[in-house]
């Protein structure tokens, strides 16, 4: 008996934080299994001071305390210009911080759903992860007009489209018609 | 259609898989939209901080704040505090399998019939825990 007990193995869950960085905000999700999201939001820092400092220690640093993950997901879009040098460095900061909790790190060179020929909107992009985690459907923001800037909460959908592709989830419901997409 | 992207850098080290969380208080409450203070109320707390010390595991709530989340949020306290759950499972089998090595350094031909039972029974529970302790 016990040695048929000795051959189990361990089917523990693997936890993903996935993080959409912007210079001031991180939007974030959490997930554990496909269907199983266990936390979403966007923190953010506005105020006067470093605000890359604070973005890592009050805030993504709970974040890593609290959920334990094992891999964290970031993008990184390749740009020479200033505001991304400095979402860059605080990339590279968040990917430190990562390794000191022992934290596997992932980044990918692209945003998911952006390749060419599929041509997703951001907008569209949520539209599915909504449809997938039915939680966040009351979170999407509405769809930007050309001269608005973009919604805060959006970040926190790119972020569980990256926790998506690290999943591989496959989503086979049509893509959302928006002939007006803005973004 | 399938999220995927190239992967630029994969830092791979040797993948470890992911221990259950203390508890999903936080998951549960986000889910029904509540606020600390909406949830701690209902729980029967009086401290919106409380609760939130419940969230981060700084401190376990007693029996009666545990199964009252059970009934909030419809889920098992044993689902709900997987990761409690984990380690009672753990400190448990320790102390049963240190009951069948004594029972079995004991047992001889002559022994009486209990003594069989006690052994079977320590077997499927050691076998239960290991289930419970690393899933099925």
């Amino acid at each position: 008996m016990e040695n048929e007990v000795q051959k189990t193995h361990h089917t523990q869950p693997t936890r993903i934080l996935a993080l959409d960085v912007h210079p001031r905000s991180f939007g974030y999700v959490v997930v554990e299994t496909p269907n199983k999201l266990l936390d979403w939001g966007v923190r953010s820092h506005r105020h006067k001071g470093n605000s890359t400092d604070v973005l890592i220690r009050r805030r993504l640093k709970p974040l890593l305390e609290l959920w334990r993950p094992t891999v964290v997901v970031l993008c990184n879009g390749l740009s020479r210009q200033r505001t991304h040098q400095r979402r860059d460095r605080l990339l590279k900061r968040i990917a430190t911080e990562a390794k000191n909790h022992q934290v596997v790190v992932r980044i990918l060179k692209k945003r998911p759903g952006t390749d060419a020929g599929k041509g997703l909107t951001k907008y569209e992009n949520a539209r599915r992860v909504a449809e997938h985690f039915s939680v966040l459907r009351w979170k999407i923001p509405p769809k930007r007009r050309a001269w608005e800037s973009e919604d805060y909460r959006m970040s926190m959908f790119t972020a569980a489209t990256l926790a998506m592709a690290q999943l591989n989830i496959t989503n086979s419901s049509p893509a959302p018609s928006s002939p007006q997409a803005s973004q | 259609m399938a999220f995927s992207a190239p992967v630029l850098r994969d830092k791979t080290t040797p993948h470890m898989p992911g221990r259950p969380l203390h508890n999903y208080l936080r998951t549960c409450r986000k889910k029904a939209a509540l606020s600390q203070e909406e949830a701690s109320r209902l729980v029967g707390i009086k401290n919106r901080l409380q609760f939130s010390r419940y969230e981060r595991h700084q401190s376990e709530p007693p029996l009666e704040v545990a199964l009252a989340c059970e009934q909030i949020c419809g889920v098992p306290t044993a689902e709900l505090f997987a990761g409690v759950s984990t380690t009672v499972a753990k400190r448990t089998q320790k102390r049963v399998r240190a009951f069948e090595r004594k029972l079995t350094l004991g047992s001889t031909a002559a022994a009486p019939r209990w003594h069989h039972i006690k052994l079977q029974w320590t077997a499927e529970t050691l076998a239960r825990l290991m289930r419970h302790i690393y899933g099925k």
